[in-house]
């Protein structure tokens, strides 16, 4: 399901939980980390797990912003 | 001819269910069930790729999502993350540059080594390396990865050999086990053998790999018509005949569309953003094309296609557009388009601009330069023709099959 929302992302080596919708989300497990460039910017995309879901984070290099792109529960 | 007695020394290293093994590996939660990632998730879009246990079930690349649905009807169909693949592509890459500098990536999920110059590598036991490539493909890009890897004396049986054992296999063919294996494999098993070549080799008397293997040269001469016997002789008996890397020649874009479309002004800004697409990587590899093909086929199964060759070598987005425009006119397409396709030819590297008696070439190069330059600071078409942008749904970024030119490019663009 696409979300499209900025969100908080605690981060050492990889990111290790999810600040969305005002709830903490645990990372349990980060699958793929893979980047790609639009233009001069630079964009890191993790693929990350919960106990429950699976999320798509953004990372925008050069605002170091992040967003939620995607979540997905594998049904 | 003998089987080639010398050690094995190439390594075909194919990843298994390519892109829906990736997704797997992003989202644990779909491994173990069936996944297909699809052109488009409607019904009628064509699955791109289907996880091992989607194969297990029957689901195969090429059939739509309404078919595989019909197969199974919890399939997981997912669209195409061309990103998520290229980086997959370029881990792997990296990792088997640790092994040799001679290897050549032969598709997205393939890659070619050639361990000659390491004797080392190669008297050690080629199969351990082929292990220990393995296990770092799992603990260094992801544990749900798996690969298929082929060893042989030359290419084509390297190939052979990768996909006997799918997923996870590990094979040799040498001159110790040939025999055995062809005796196991069919004609159509083979790499370039489908019901056509088959055909021509049953007509001949060949009916079996054995057979194959076992004609003599003029045989297989008169069933191909041309040397090509000569290279399959070549081919099965272990010698390499495939270690040619072709340069490019020609720049190209497509598209497949999904909405039924045959109206010149609903194809136009499709051909337009195509051209645009085409254009900017021609330029961005320092290439002019004094050339341009234009490919229609359509969904009642018929085609149309036609090229031309232009005045001189151009460079400008517009002029081959215009180019291209003429021939659809040409083609006039009356019934829904299944697939659109534009390339250029003729691909020349000259710095100096061939002056026109009636128009700024100056003018002209330095515009394109400027909308270059917008571009790969702001991301593709950022700026572009009015014209363009009617098509940007319809043209996404796709990965081509079996595509290694278009490696080259974004390997470049992702230092």
């Amino acid at each position: 399901m696409k979300i499209d929302e900025r969100i908080t992302v605690g981060m050492s080596d990889s990111p290790k939980w999810v600040k969305w919708k005002d709830r903490i989300h645990k990372i349990e497990k980060v699958g793929l980390h893979h980047s790609f460039r639009e233009g001069r910017v630079l964009y890191h995309i993790f693929s990350v797990s919960t106990k429950t879901l699976c999320m798509k984070l953004r990372l925008d290099t050069e605002t170091l912003n992040w967003k939620l792109l995607e979540i997905s529960d594998g049904i | 001819m003998e089987f080639n007695s010398s050690p094995s020394t190439i390594m075909h290293i194919d990843l298994n269910s390519c892109f829906a093994t990736i997704e797997q590996q992003a989202n644990p939660f779909l491994r173990g069930k069936p996944v297909a990632v699809a052109a488009f998730t409607s019904p009628g879009g064509c699955i791109l790729a289907a996880s091992i246990e989607a194969k297990r079930l029957g689901i195969k690349t090429g059939m739509s999502v309404r078919d595989g649905q019909a197969i199974y009807s919890k399939l997981v169909v997912l669209p195409s993350d061309p990103w998520k693949y290229r980086n997959v592509h370029l881990k792997l890459r990296k990792l088997v540059s640790d092994y040799t500098n001679d290897f050549s990536p032969k598709s997205i999920d393939e890659f070619v080594l050639n361990m000659k110059d390491y004797p080392k590598l190669v008297s050690g036991n080629m199969k351990q390396v082929a292990g220990e490539i393995k296990q770092r493909i799992k603990s260094e890009i992801g544990e749900w990865l798996t690969v298929s890897i082929g060893i042989a004396p030359n290419r084509y049986l390297a190939k052979i050999a990768a996909g006997l054992r799918k997923p996870d296999g590990l094979d040799e063919i040498n001159k110790s086990n040939f025999l055995d294996i062809y005796s196991k494999l069919k004609l159509t098993d083979l790499t370039g053998i489908k019901e056509a070549n088959a055909a021509r080799l049953n007509g001949m008397g060949i009916y079996s790999v054995l057979n194959f293997y076992r004609a003599p040269v003029w045989r297989l001469r008169a069933a191909f018509h041309s040397i090509t016997g000569l290279y399959w002789h070549s081919r099965l008996s272990g010698y390499e005949v495939d270690n040619i890397e072709f340069g490019r020649r020609s720049y190209g874009n497509s598209v497949a569309l999904g909405k039924n479309l045959s109206k010149i002004e609903d194809l136009a800004p499709i051909l337009a953003r195509l051209t645009e697409k085409m254009c900017g990587r021609l330029r961005g590899a320092g290439y002019r094309a004094s050339g341009i093909h234009l490919m229609i086929a359509y969904k009642n199964g018929s085609w149309w296609h036609k090229g031309r060759h232009l005045a001189q070598p151009y460079f400008d987005s517009r002029d081959f557009y215009k180019a291209a425009f003429k021939l659809m006119i040409e083609a006039n397409p009356i019934s829904p388009v299944l697939n659109l396709a534009v390339s250029c030819f003729g691909l020349t590297k000259s710095e100096t601009l061939q002056l026109d008696l009636f128009r700024n070439e100056t003018t002209r190069s330095s515009l394109v330069k400027a909308g270059d330059s917008i571009n790969e600071r702001w991301g593709d078409f950022t700026v572009g023709s009015a014209r363009s942008f009617g098509g940007a749904k319809m043209v996404m970024d796709r990965i081509a099959f079996g595509g290694v030119k278009e490696l080259e490019e974004f390997t470049l663009n992702t230092g």
